[in-house]
C-alpha cells in the first residue's frame, strides 16, 4: 500500500521566504507607487478588512467563482458522459465543443452582456463558459478511453449497458473528470476575475481596478495577494482531491 | 448431444503492418482452422498447444466473446451468438476493477446474474475457497498476481454456471498455490458435477485434471489429437503423478507438443 508522499513544508516555507525577501529588495530599489515593500501591503490591509470591502469583495468573487464552477461541473460530467457513450453525437457536437473550448472566453463577453446584463448572473456565465467544455472534453475522453477488455468481462458476466456505464465506465473516467475539473478551476477563476473588471464593477476583480485607478498601489496588493491564496489554496484542493479519488490507481 | 458442440469453427485476424510513412499492408492470419470437437455435460476438457496458436481465441469464441469467421458453438443445442447465461470465463489477464474491494469484485458476476440466493454468503463461500479470507477489503493494486488470479476465479466461481471456461487460470501461481487450487477444481468438479474447458501450458496439470485432451496444432490451428486420460476418478493427485499411465501420457503429450513447436521454429513463426 503506497502512502502519499510526504508535503516538503520546509522547502515551502523557505520558498516563501526567498520570494518575499527579493520582493523587499526590489521594493528598495524604486518607489511604492511602483513596487510597495511587503510592510507596505501588510499596512495597508487593516484599513480594508476594517471596511468590509475586503470580505465584501472575497465573497462576491468566491460566489461567481463557485455558481460558475458547480454549473460547469453539473453540466460538463454529464454532457460528457452522454456524449463519450454515443458515437453519432461525438461527430456532430466536435466542431462546436472544440471551437467553445479553444476560442478566448473574453470575446464572448460583450455578446452576453448584451443577453444577459450587467448583473452577477452574467459574471457567473462567463465563469461557466470558461469552466464546462474541459469538464465535458475530459470526462468524454475518460469514458470513451475505457479499458474494453474490463467492459468485455462485464459483457461476458451478463451486465447491462448502464451497469457497465455505472460499474466501469464511470469510475474508470474519474481521474479524466478530476484532471477536467483541475483545468476548469484554473480557467475559472480568471474568468471570474476578467468578468468581474470588464463588465460591472465588483468583488476583487473590482477593487483591483478600483484602487489601480487611484493609483493606491499598495492597497491594490491586498486584493492580488487575496486572488494569489485563493488560487493557491483552490489548486491543493483539487490536487488533494485527485489523489483521494485515484488511490486505486497507485501501484 | 453433447453440452458443448464446436462445428468447423475458423477464424483469422487482420493483422496491419507499417511499411514506411502512411504505407500500410494488410494481411490476413488465421488463427483457428476448421476446429470441430464435443464436451459432454460435466466432462472437464483441456486445451494445450504451442503458445501463440489460438487457445484464447477459441475460448473467447466459445464464450460468445468473438465472432467466428465460419462455423458455431452450441451450448445445449442453442448457437451462441453472445454471452449466455449458462457460461462463465475466468480470464487469463485476470481483469478485475481496480477501484472496487476483492469483496466488490467477487459480487460483480452474481450481481449482474440476477442470482436471487444471498449474495453476502456465496462471495463469502468463494472466498474462504479461494484462501483469501481476511483480504476482502483490500484492492487489487495490494494483492500479488497469484491472488489477483484467485479473486477472477472466484469471481467466476460464484457464479455457480453450468460451463466453466478457464484460461490458464493458475498461470501465475506459485507451486503450492497451484497445487491447492488444482485440487480444489477438482473437488469442485467432482462435487458440483460443471463441465469445464480448461485452457494451460502445464501438460502435467492438464493430465490431472481432464476426462480429455485437445491438443492444437501450431498457426493456424487445427486439431491435431483428442486424447482421452484414463486415470479413475477421484483423484489423488500426489498419487497420479506417480502412477504409469500418468507418466505414458505426459511423454506422449510433450512429444507431440514438442513437434509443433520445432514445426513453428522451422518456419519462422
Ligand atoms: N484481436 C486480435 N487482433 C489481431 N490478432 C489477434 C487478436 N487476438 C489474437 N490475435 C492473434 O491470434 C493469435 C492467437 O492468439 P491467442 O488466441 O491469444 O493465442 P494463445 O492463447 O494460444 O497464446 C496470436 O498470433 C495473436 O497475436
Ligand atoms: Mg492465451
Amino acid at each position: 500500500m503506497a502512502g502519499m508522499a510526504r508535503e516538503p513544508v520546509v522547502l515551502y516555507i523557505i520558498s516563501v521566504v526567498v520570494f518575499l525577501a527579493v520582493w523587499q529588495a526590489v521594493s528598495m530599489s524604486t518607489t511604492p507607487l511602483f513596487l510597495p515593500s511587503p510592510g507596505e501591503v501588510a499596512a495597508a490591509v487593516p484599513s480594508l478588512v476594517g471596511s468590509g470591502a475586503l470580505t465584501d469583495a472575497t465573497l462576491s468573487t468566491l460566489y461567481v467563482f463557485l455558481a460558475g464552477l458547480a454549473l460547469g461541473v453539473a453540466a460538463g460530467v454529464p454532457l460528457g458522459i452522454v456524449l463519450g457513450r454515443f458515437q453519432v453525437l461525438n461527430g456532430v457536437t466536435y466542431i462546436p465543443v472544440t471551437t467553445f473550448y479553444s476560442m478566448p472566453f473574453v470575446a464572448l463577453i460583450p455578446l452576453l452582456v448584451i443577453w444577459t446584463g450587467l448583473g452577477v448572473e452574467t459574471k457567473a456565465i462567463i465563469v461557466f463558459i470558461a469552466s464546462v467544455f474541459p469538464i465535458l472534453i475530459n470526462t468524454q475522453a475518460g469514458i470513451q478511453q475505457t479499458n474494453h477488455r474490463l467492459l468485455e468481462m462485464a459483457t461476458s458476466f451478463g451486465a447491462t449497458e448502464q451497469q457497465k456505464l455505472m460499474d466501469i465506465s464511470i469510475p474508470f473516467s474519474v481521474p479524466y473528470i478530476m484532471s477536467g475539473i483541475r483545468i476548469a478551476v484554473g480557467r475559472a477563476i480568471v474568468a471570474a476575475i476578467v468578468a468581474e473588471l470588464t463588465t460591472s464593477i465588483s468583488g476583487l476583480g473590482g477593487l483591483l481596478s478600483y484602487y489601480g485607478n487611484e493609483f493606491a498601489t499598495a492597497k491594490m496588493m491586498v486584493p492580488l495577494v487575496m486572488v494569489a491564496f485563493i488560487s493557491l489554496a483552490l489548486t491543493y484542493a483539487v490536487k488533494k482531491m485527485e489523489e483521494r479519488l485515484g488511490r486505486w490507481r497507485l501501484t | 448431444m453433447y453440452k458443448i458442440q464446436v462445428d468447423h469453427l475458423s477464424k483469422s485476424f487482420n493483422s496491419i503492418k507499417k511499411k514506411g510513412v502512411g504505407r500500410q499492408v494488410v494481411s490476413t492470419m488465421a488463427a483457428i482452422d476448421d476446429v470441430t470437437f464435443g464436451v459432454e455435460a460435466t466432462e472437464f476438457l483441456s486445451i494445450v498447444g504451442p503458445s501463440g496458436c489460438g487457445k484464447t481465441t477459441l475460448l473467447r469464441m466459445v464464450a460468445g466473446l468473438e465472432k467466428p469467421d465460419r462455423g458455431e458453438v452450441r451450448i445445449d443445442g442453442e448457437r451462441i451468438s453472445g454471452p449466455s447465461p449458462k457460461l462463465c470465463m475466468v480470464f487469463q489477464d485476470i481483469l478485475l476493477l481496480p477501484w472496487k474491494t476483492v469483496r466488490a469484485n467477487i459480487e460483480l458476476g452474481l450481481r449482474y446474474r440476477n442470482h436471487s440466493n444471498d449474495i453476502a454468503a456465496a462471495v463469502d463461500r468463494y472466498i474462504d475457497l479461494v484462501g483469501l479470507k481476511g483480504f476482502e477489503s483490500y484492492y487489487p493494486h495490494q494483492l500479488s498476481g497469484g491472488m489477483q488470479q484467485r479473486v477472477g476465479l472466484a469471481r467466476a466461481l460464484a457464479v455457480e454456471p453450468e460451463v466453466l471456461l478457464m484460461d490458464e487460470p493458475f498461470g501465475s501461481l506459485d507451486a503450492q498455490t497451484r497445487y491447492i487450487m488444482q485440487r480444489e477444481l477438482a473437488a469442485i468438479h467432482s462435487k458440483l458435477r460443471r463441465t469445464i474447458v480448461f485452457v494451460t501450458h502445464d501438460l502435467e496439470e492438464a493430465i490431472l485434471l481432464s476426462d480429455k485432451i485437445l491438443m492444437l496444432t501450431g498457426r493456424p490451428s487445427r486439431i491435431k489429437e483428442m486424447i482421452q486420460v484414463r486415470l479413475r476418478r477421484p483423484r489423488d493427485l500426489y498419487d497420479v503423478k506417480s502412477s504409469s499411465v500418468f507418466a505414458e501420457l505426459r511423454k506422449k503429450l510433450w512429444n507431440s507438443l514438442e513437434e509443433e513447436i520445432l514445426k513453428v521454429k522451422a518456419v519462422g513463426g
